[in-house]
């Protein structure tokens, strides 16, 4: 077997992980005389029971801070994907964990807050930033997303963002998605081969749009293009004579003199329009709520549409009539199509794809930028990318042995350094997860060698850097350290510890740096003397941070 | 977890000068149209058909690989081809750096990016373009001239977008094909 990929031995049920604990999800010092449950709901509960007590203090400014996100929000106009759509409802919790993590952190702080072994707001190292101004772990929830720019994901063109409202958030090229399978739909021309068994030339259009997928054909409805580009222009004019664009239009109209005279505030209500035209249910009920309070200064005179929508009796009988289901239309294909919602696949037409966009990211509580990508669309590179896998030790599982309860089991973690620079690391056992597993740590304390580019191109990778002294570890190559632990599991079920890491570099010192009072973690200036400072002068600069480290299930007996 | 060291016997590969580990059980039509960029593992059973191109004379480049790729067991490469103005042609493919391509998958793309991992199962369609920084998850179909944009995850059938990747895919993604190369050795017997 050379199967690369495949986890040694047999897929357990749970996989073994380890995750690092944001300090903007954790519970607060507080919380440590509740001990929570690991592995049961009632131990999510508390956490989010604290955290919300925790955001009740700073009501006033969540309050400010919301009103100018949802400025931002709106004028950006977010939902060009379901992604990002999901993202905006879950506005309430990033807030609450804003709140916790702008409180003042000191270690002590730190030690009392991630001790347990509850994975809830721990994440993988990949997802986690660092913000270097703060020196603390970010989460994708404390860093505040902003748009860079809009693109299509099928063409990858750029679209600037002044015409993004007005193309509704989708593709104005040639870019078309399937109405049954949503998948991308290609502009062909008619088949030569075709044209040859159906007598004389084809009618007026060349064109037609054709899935790769489900092979539906805009012939099937009637759509052909004279010419291969600008489809989405060429369909403009049916697209607007739609009687509930109209009807939209129309309403927009009516509502809109109400907004510009009693104006809310300015710039709100184009972009409330527009979240509606996304087709957003949030966005409307936000509208019913805020002219809710408009009618105490006036009310807003009665609509009478013009377009009167089919009684659904009709609806029901044309249903009854239809033979074969495949020719009605899924819940899928009619949410894709909101405005029509048509029941017969012959009505359904291709959409224009919608647009996504490209973020980048900023610390909340310093509003440093930690996440930068490059402008344009099709770059992948970034100008600026503090991710916290390339100034944390990364911590692997090494190897590990089958738990059994009641039995002794080593692990073996190694220790990564992405710095450039030697760091010192030291492990702690946090006692407040329960079950209370038997930790030994040997060698809770030691160094890693700095990472150098150069053992990338040497054939063997092993071997310590010289000159770095003799410690009492279970393995040290290049730049990781490898060290064992004896995990005495309490009780069936996961086996999952925290781990209380800190991590000590020397650091170019900074003059900005030097005098700020909002660092949170220690500064002490290196007095060291078997590493004398270069020009430069160095400072050891300490981080800590939880992890909580899994290591699958433990069985209650071996099993043969 | 960390990568388990794999073993293979030294009978079964051959290491080029540039490092690559091709595996005599793989099937490999028209090499002299292949590039192999160094450090790629072609396992057992995998196909690259570099026999597949364009009329005409002399040498074509047909399928590229780049560095650091794997190409497992039974996956099949092949260039895409198509029916334009009456002529049957095959295309070149192109398949970036770090490329992870899972067992039995079936690949007649365009353009593969760097830093792509595609699963198990997987069926990549004719000409479809996968950015860099993707990831196609196990049983996946792309359907023919699906364009993948950089940094999300795709999956189902059709390939649907299911997750964005975090921002530092390229490094993870990098160190994990060179663990996975350092890892991959001749056994001592």
């Amino acid at each position: 077997m050379l199967a690369i990929n495949a986890p040694p031995g047999q897929d357990p049920v749970r996989q073994p992980f380890v995750h690092y604990r944001c300090l903007c999800s954790s519970p607060g010092p507080s919380s440590t005389a509740s001990k929570p449950d690991p592995g049961t709901g009632g131990d999510t509960e508390s956490t989010e029971k604290e955290t919300e007590l925790g955001a009740e203090d700073a009501v006033m400014d969540i309050d400010e801070q919301q009103k100018q996100q949802q400025e931002q929000q709106s004028t950006s106009n977010a939902p060009s994907t379901d992604l990002v759509l999901a993202g905006a409802a879950s506005t309430g919790a990033i807030l609450q964990h804003d709140e916790n993590m702008l409180k003042s952190k000191t270690m002590a702080d730190i030690h009392a807050s991630g001790n347990n072994s509850d994975p809830h707001g721990s994440h993988s190292l990949s997802r986690l930033y660092f913000c270097d101004s703060c020196d603390e772990i970010r989460c994708p929830k404390c860093t505040q997303d902003e748009i860079v720019c809009y693109y299509c994901p099928n063409c990858l063109f750029d679209v600037p963002t002044a015409s993004v409202k007005s193309e509704k958030h989708k593709c104005s090229r040639n870019c078309f998605e399937c109405p049954i399978c949503q998948n991308t739909l290609s502009v062909v021309s008619e088949d030569p081969d075709a044209a040859m068994f159906t007598a004389g030339t084809p009618a007026a259009g060349q064109y037609h749009l054709y899935c790769n997928m489900c092979q539906w054909n805009s012939h099937e409805i009637g759509m052909v293009f004279e010419k291969p580009t600008g489809l989405a222009v060429q369909l403009q004019k049916s697209e607007d004579s739609l009687p509930d664009v109209k009807e939209f239009e129309r309403l927009k109209d009516h509502l809109e003199k109400y907004f510009r005279v009693h104006s809310l505030k300015p710039g709100l209500p184009s972009s409330l329009l527009s979240s509606i035209q996304s087709g957003t249910l949030q966005s409307l009920r936000y509208v019913s709520s805020s002219s809710h309070k408009a009618q105490q200064n006036d009310d807003i005179a009665h609509y009478t549409p013009a377009v009167q929508v089919m009684e659904d009796t009709e609806n029901l009988e044309k249903l009854m009539s239809v033979v074969s289901l495949n020719e009605t239309t899924t819940m899928k294909q009619r949410l894709k199509q909101l405005q029509s919602q048509s029941y017969s696949t012959q009505r359904l037409q291709p959409q224009r794809i919608h647009l996504r966009i490209k973020k980048s990211r900023r610390c909340r509580s310093c509003r440093h930028i930690i996440v930068k990508p490059e402008q344009k669309a099709q770059a992948t590179g970034f100008k600026i990318n503090l991710i916290a896998l390339n100034q944390l030790p990364n911590i692997t599982i090494g190897s590990i042995q089958p738990m059994i309860v009641q039995t002794m089991s080593r692990v073996i973690l190694r220790f990564t350094n992405p710095r450039h620079e030697e760091a010192h690391v030291s492990v702690q056992y946090g006692d407040g997860a329960q079950p209370h597993h038997g930790v030994v740590i040997h060698s809770p304390s030691f160094s890693i060698s700095p990472f150098n580019e150069v053992w990338e191109y040497e054939v063997g990778v092993i071997g310590a850097s010289p000159g770095s002294m003799q410690e009492d570890v279970y393995d040290k190559t290049a730049n990781s350290t490898s060290i064992a632990l004896d995990i005495t599991p309490a009780a069936a079920g996961e086996v999952k510890i925290p781990l209380l890491v800190t991590f000590t570099y020397k650091a170019r010192k900074l003059q900005s740096e030097a005098g700020s009072p909002s660092l949170p973690t220690q500064l002490v200036v290196s007095g060291s003397k078997d590493h004398p400072p270069p020009e430069t002068e160095f400072i050891d600069k300490t981080i800590a941070f939880w992890t909580v480290i899994g290591f699958g299930d433990a069985m209650s007996t071996l099993a043969s | 977890m960390d990568l388990p060291i794999v073993k293979y016997s030294k009978s079964e590969y051959i290491e080029t000068d540039t490092g690559n580990k091709v595996s005599r059980k793989s099937v490999i039509c028209g090499s002299q149209n292949i590039i192999l960029g160094g450090k790629t593992i072609l396992q057992t059973g995998s196909v690259v058909r570099g026999d597949l191109r364009r009329t005409g004379p002399g040498h074509a480049v047909v399928v590229s690989v780049g560095r650091y790729c794997l190409l497992s067991q039974g996956c099949v490469i092949r260039p895409p081809c198509k029916t334009y103005k009456g002529v049957f042609s095959y295309y070149p493919i192109k398949i970036g750096d770090h490329v992870t391509i899972g067992e039995g998958s079936i690949v007649q793309a365009a353009t593969i990016g760097s830093f792509v991992t595609i699963g198990k199962n997987c069926v990549i369609g004719r000409f479809a373009i996968i950015k860099d920084c993707c990831r196609i998850e196990d049983n996946t179909v792309i359907p023919a001239n699906t364009v993948v944009p950089s940094f999300s995850v795709y999956k189902g059938s059709p390939g649907k977008l299911v997750d964005e990747l975090p921002e530092s895919i390229q490094e993870i993604c990098e160190a994990r094909t060179k663990d996975r190369y350092s890892k991959f050795v001749p056994s001592t017997e």
